[in-house]
């Protein structure tokens, strides 16, 4: 069927059908005034930015590395003028080691979410275009996948690369991690692409390219959102087990995740060992989980007003 | 529909040997036996024997074809470190435990989740959304390590209201479940809210409010059942999820489940038992995805095989 | 939704008042609750791997003697004889019962000896008894099991003939027994669960929740159950080590060794605990690979020894817990009846008086490394890679070179053993355990051992030591090697091993001999 079959009362088909399948140009706009308007998103993204300042700057204000250096007569100090954080058990200053964990730490919830949100979109969007066969071949490959249980990937991988360097853990973190994403995303293209005004834009003739770039992109693009923002944490989150199961970052470098394994046992001596780096890894994951649902609120078409 | 199941069986099986396959050859690549990984300063002799008596002396396809016939005839094989123990005992023994305490963990966090989710997108932007959503997230932004740790430390140690560790009755499953649940429950909470606001707007709930249905009715009919959707993949897969446990409440409450036991098998170079928890839990796993896809049909009619993008 | 969460919590709470669950230190009969890290792997006694099977086998069977306050003590075995050559043991029987009531014989032991011996079952600890005839050969699978030379000469009567004197021989041993109807009702599940291993010993194991608990009463058929006091007791199985200090801290454990000093130290201010300290039989030291240029010079070596300040090593590595070592046989070695340490002075200390800083110049004027310590740089291979342990081979980098200049080069390696074994490496830290007698540890180093120290002499003394039935002159032999040793500083000591177990007032009888084998027997609770 073809949009010339029709004949559309009140005015040329051509104007008519550009104007049903544009979108207003002040989207962007639009977004940004709805996302500045929610004050907890906008608080998370300040504190984001203030904790990515600290982490960065932190360690060139504390005398780093000597500050990082062990102490044998500074050890488990509480937190004072001198140290902030405290010391560690090893009188390492503990405001140090937090910052430098800290960019570990976010560094691997940004990189890892990345790759899995770049793989899987593509994946599961090339999927959905598809279709047919193509599809079917595509998704029963993430199945197999995905059947394997994500714990025990990670776990193997760790163990088999055994060097255990930051790039290996995204590695390992990645491998399989993007499934996920792909399914989500090509379920959510399917979606769409059966709803009625996909239909009516797909009966005016507008090229299939228009139709994925106007509708299925930003349409799927909040589901995207969600997910990243789950991805985030979720990779912090990771790490964090991974360093109290021993598999973590290795020393000399230290993310949240180790600082916190290793306070653990001892938190009811010093709890601050714990509550800096614990407290890191909450406000962090908190943070990006709310400016994600604001992004979310704010991006999605369909809540416009 | 008939059809398709049996197409999805078949091609779980398939699965299944892929999978399989891929764990065999990746956890012989892992450098270290597990004789070695074991006891320290062992004669050499003694290992040779060792692995000569776990065949680990054959060609790997050699071992990988024997292991396959194993599995063949039902038999998931038997523990290096813990010997005599049948891999299929343990998955007897301590999945039951994951279960129970994932399975209430998770019916109290979803239940409780779907609520904060549901009340949270009626009340959208005013503080009851604002104040739910930080409240089911606090929880899952702590390391679950933590959370445990002190919990214990508060309600066993400085007010002993609830056992330590143990598994002796439902008071010592109180505080894991506790610890299990918040992860879920922020989890639904967070998709309920994103669904429901997906269709709050959707063209048939203003079709229904300006039919002039009660905003009771929209909601129980059409929003709740409509957003509940996308939450069927999940729950079918945080189901299957239960039976593998969770190693970090586990360990920290002394809980025999299998969780536990999967990664200190890991960690021991347990090749068997590695393989045989692997085959078991990707088939729960399997069977679970089936399980969701086939709800969603039943749910959802736009969502069939074979229609076209 | 706090709300609901109280609500929950609330309700459970109400519904577990009507458990019968009892919590709280408080002496419930005579039952113990005892800690284990770890599941067992398995309770055959031919087949276990660790210390924690071996602990609960010496509850639930009766090996033919046990070590009792570092004594071997008859068990078992009523009596023995060692013939005049020290080959040939003669064991009599003392009439003793499985829980069963069959009563256990002669073939039990020897059937349990063959079954070690055999190679198809290949067990870890098989090496220890390769001093019996045709053991080794029998291990390897060169001649037939029941070739070894274990005998049952009735059912009371047990010979076990040995290829050379061996002195320390069962002082070093558990002879366990084992039915061989046991071993063929189970097949290969023996010893894996509850309901497969058979008791003779003071305790029979009831039931065992794999990875959470084990729970033993006291075995009524038992030779010796009337000096056994204790009703039954449970083995808790907790890994994590919060966990494990927050059950002692609750009395949900009635007592649990600690490893930390701030644990101790809460530990401490309690009234209704007190505190046993046990050295235990391992010596953490240093070793040198000699075959190395610059470490083949005995001066950088001693330099190396003595700039090690061990208090703060044991302060900071081992939670204040340890001794430090000047030697390398631990304190709770004997030979004969004389305690080796306190009839030996630690060698190392003759050399305290010398300056490591100025011995390392020597040392490097010696071996023509010229006079600046800051371009000698050495490798330091680690094998600990947890975050607190590669902190810990940080101490010793900052040790070394504060006190001597030089530069220290860590290599973090988790196969650091197997480096040190091949002689690839400089410096190494590793830690011996060892036997009743000071030969175990005295031995690795005859032919070399890590440290590729070769000395004719050494190795000549420890073997005229070994084979000496004359405890004066093997504890003379002994005391001239391990001069030898420490002084050429082929190793360095750094600190002979510690524990510290706190326990409720109401427990009584915890053996504090290391060596002790008599599990839960001695065990009782003050009325």
């Amino acid at each position: 069927m073809r949009a010339e079959d029709f004949i559309i009362e009140g005015g040329s088909p051509a104007s008519e059908q550009e104007l049903l399948a544009t979108k207003p140009v002040t989207y962007a706009r639009d977004a940004w005034n709805r996302f500045k308007k929610n004050k907890v998103a906008v608080a998370a993204a300040i504190l984001l930015l203030c904790l990515t300042l600290l982490v960065i700057v932190g360690p060139m204000v504390s005398d780093y590395p000597a500050a990082e250096r062990a102490n044998a007569r500074a050890r488990n100090l509480a937190p004072n003028a001198e140290h902030w954080f405290g010391t560690d058990s090893m009188g390492r200053d503990l405001f140090t080691r937090v910052c430098l964990g800290g960019r570990a730490s976010i560094l691997i919830g940004l990189a890892g979410a990345a790759i899995v949100i770049v793989l899987g979109s593509f994946y599961g969007g090339i999927a959905a275009l598809l279709g047919g066969r193509a599809d079917n071949l595509m998704m029963r490959t993430v199945d197999i996948l995905s059947s394997v249980p994500n714990l025990l990937v990670i776990l193997l991988i760790s163990v088999v690369i055994d060097s255990k360097s930051i790039a290996t853990m995204i590695f390992a973190m990645t491998v399989t991690g993007w499934c996920p994403t792909a399914r989500i995303v090509r379920s959510q293209m399917l979606r769409i692409s059966q709803s009625e005004y996909i239909m009516a834009a797909r009966l005016m003739d507008i090229a299939p390219i228009k139709i994925v770039l106007r509708h299925l992109i930003p349409n799927t693009m909040s589901v995207i959102l969600v997910d990243t923002t789950f991805r985030i944490p979720g990779f912090i989150f990771s790490e964090a087990f991974l360093s109290y199961v021993g598999l973590g970052v290795q020393p000399p470098q230290t993310s949240w995740g180790a600082l916190a394994a290793a306070a653990q046992s001892m938190f009811q001596f010093y709890p601050w060992q714990l509550l800096f780096p614990a407290g890191g890894i909450a406000l962090t994951m908190l943070a990006f989980t709310l400016l994600g649902d604001g992004l979310r609120d704010a991006l999605d078409p369909r809540l416009r007003r | 529909m008939l059809k398709y199941i049996f197409k999805r069986i078949a091609y779980m099986a398939l699965v299944m040997l892929t999978v399989t396959t891929i764990t065999f050859f990746l956890l012989h690549l892992i450098p270290g036996d597990p004789i070695t990984a074991m006891v320290q300063d062992l004669p050499e002799e003694t290992r040779q024997n060792y692995l000569a008596a776990y065949g680990f002396e054959q060609p790997l396809g050699k071992q990988y074809l024997l292991y396959l016939r194993q599995l063949l005839t039902g038999d998931l094989g038997q523990s290096l470190r813990y010997p005599g123990r049948k891999v299929a005992d343990i998955v007897a023994n301590y999945s039951p435990v994951s279960a129970l305490v994932g399975g209430i963990a998770l019916l109290i966090g979803v239940t409780l989740g779907l609520a904060c989710g549901v009340l949270a997108a009626l009340n959208r932007d005013r503080w009851p959304d604002r104040a739910v959503m930080v409240l089911a997230l606090l929880g899952t932004t702590i390391p679950t390590f933590v959370i445990a740790a002190l919990l214990q430390y508060a309600l066993s140690v400085t007010w002993p209201v609830f056992p330590t560790t143990g598994y002796k009755g439902a008071r010592y499953l109180v505080l894991p479940v506790v610890c299990m649940c918040v992860g879920p429950l922020a989890t639904y909470a967070r998709y309920m809210r994103s669904s429901m606001l997906d269709v709050v707007n959707a063209d048939y709930i203003l079709t229904a409010e300006a039919k002039g249905l009660s905003e009771g009715r929209i909601v129980m009919k059409h929003m709740l059942r409509n957003s509940l959707l996308p939450c069927v993949t999940m729950l079918c897969v945080s189901v299957a999820g239960i039976f593998a446990g969770s190693f970090i409440v586990e360990s920290i409450f002394a809980l025999p489940g299998l969780g536990r036991y999967f990664i200190s098998a890991i960690s021991d170079r347990d090749y068997f038992v590695v393989l045989g928890l692997n085959v078991v839990l990707t088939g729960v796993y399997v069977c679970a995805i089936l399980l969701s896809d086939i709800l969603l049909m039943l749910l959802d009619p736009r969502i069939r095989t074979g229609v076209k993008a | 939704m706090k709300k609901t969460i109280r609500l929950i919590l609330t309700l459970t709470l109400v519904l577990s008042l009507f458990s019968t669950v009892s919590m709280g230190a408080c002496a419930d009969g005579q039952t113990i609750n005892a800690l284990i890290t770890s599941d067992p792997s398995t309770l055959d006694c031919a087949r276990f791997l660790g210390i924690v099977d071996r602990n609960i086998l010496h509850s639930i069977t009766e090996p033919l003697t046990r070590i009792e306050n570092g004594i071997v003590t008859p068990a078992g075995a009523e009596s023995w004889t060692v013939s005049d050559d020290g080959l040939t043991y003669t064991f009599t029987l003392r009439e003793n019962r499985w829980d069963d009531r069959t009563p256990v014989t002669a073939a039990d032991y020897a059937y349990a000896l063959r079954r070690e011996a055999d190679p198809k079952n290949a067990w870890s600890f098989a090496g220890d008894f390769f001093s019996i005839v045709n053991f080794e050969a029998a291990f390897n699978g060169e001649v037939g099991t029941d070739e070894i030379g274990v005998e049952a000469a009735g059912d009371s009567t047990l010979v076990i003939t040995l290829n050379a004197p061996n002195p320390a021989f069962l002082s070093t041993v558990d002879i366990f027994p084992c039915r061989e109807s046991d071993v063929a009702a189970s097949g290969d599940s023996y010893g894996s669960e509850a309901g497969t291993v058979s008791s003779c010993g003071p305790f029979k194991l009831d039931t065992w929740v794999h990875n959470s608990e084990l729970r033993f009463s006291r075995n009524e058929q038992y030779w010796d159950a009337e000096n056994v006091r204790l009703d039954g007791f449970a083995d808790q199985i907790i890994p994590d080590e919060s966990a494990q200090m927050a059950s002692l801290e609750n009395g949900s454990l009635d007592y649990a060794s600690v490893s930390t000093s701030e644990y101790a130290a809460k530990f401490d201010t309690r009234s209704d605990l007190y505190v046993i300290d046990i050295t235990t039989d391992r010596t953490s030291m240093l070793v040198f690979n000699c075959e190395d240029p610059v470490l083949s010079n005995a001066k950088i070596r001693q330099a190396l020894s003595l700039a090690l300040d061990r208090e703060l090593i044991i302060d900071i590595t081992n939670g204040g817990l340890g001794t430090p070592a000047y030697g390398l046989v631990p304190t709770v070695c004997y030979v004969g009846g004389v305690n080796f340490r306190e009839a030996t002075e630690e060698p190392l200390l003759a050399l305290l008086d010398f300056d490591p800083a100025a011995l390392l110049l020597e040392g490097m004027e010696e071996a023509g490394l010229g006079a600046d310590p800051s371009k000698l740089t050495l490798k330091f291979t680690w094998r600990d890679t947890s975050a607190t342990g590669r902190s810990y081979a940080e101490l010793y980098q900052q040790l070394w070179e504060d006190a001597l200049g030089v530069k220290i080069e860590i290599d973090f390696n988790e196969s650091a053993l197997a480096s040190i074994r091949a002689g690839e490496y400089q410096i190494g830290s590793v830690g011996w355990g060892s036997t009743y007698e000071p030969l175990f540890q005295l031995s690795r180093w005859s032919t070399g051992g890590q440290s590729r120290w070769t000395s004719a002499e050494y190795g000549a003394l420890v073997a005229e030591g070994s084979a000496s039935m004359d405890d004066a002159e093997r504890l003379a032999k002994y005391q001239q090697a391990e001069a030898l040793l420490i002084l050429d500083a082929a190793i360095a000591p750094t600190y002979y091993n510690a524990t510290r177990t706190y326990a409720y007032d109401y427990v009584g009888g915890i053996p504090t001999n290391p060596f002790d084998t008599t599990g839960m027997k001695t065990f009782f609770i003050h009325q």
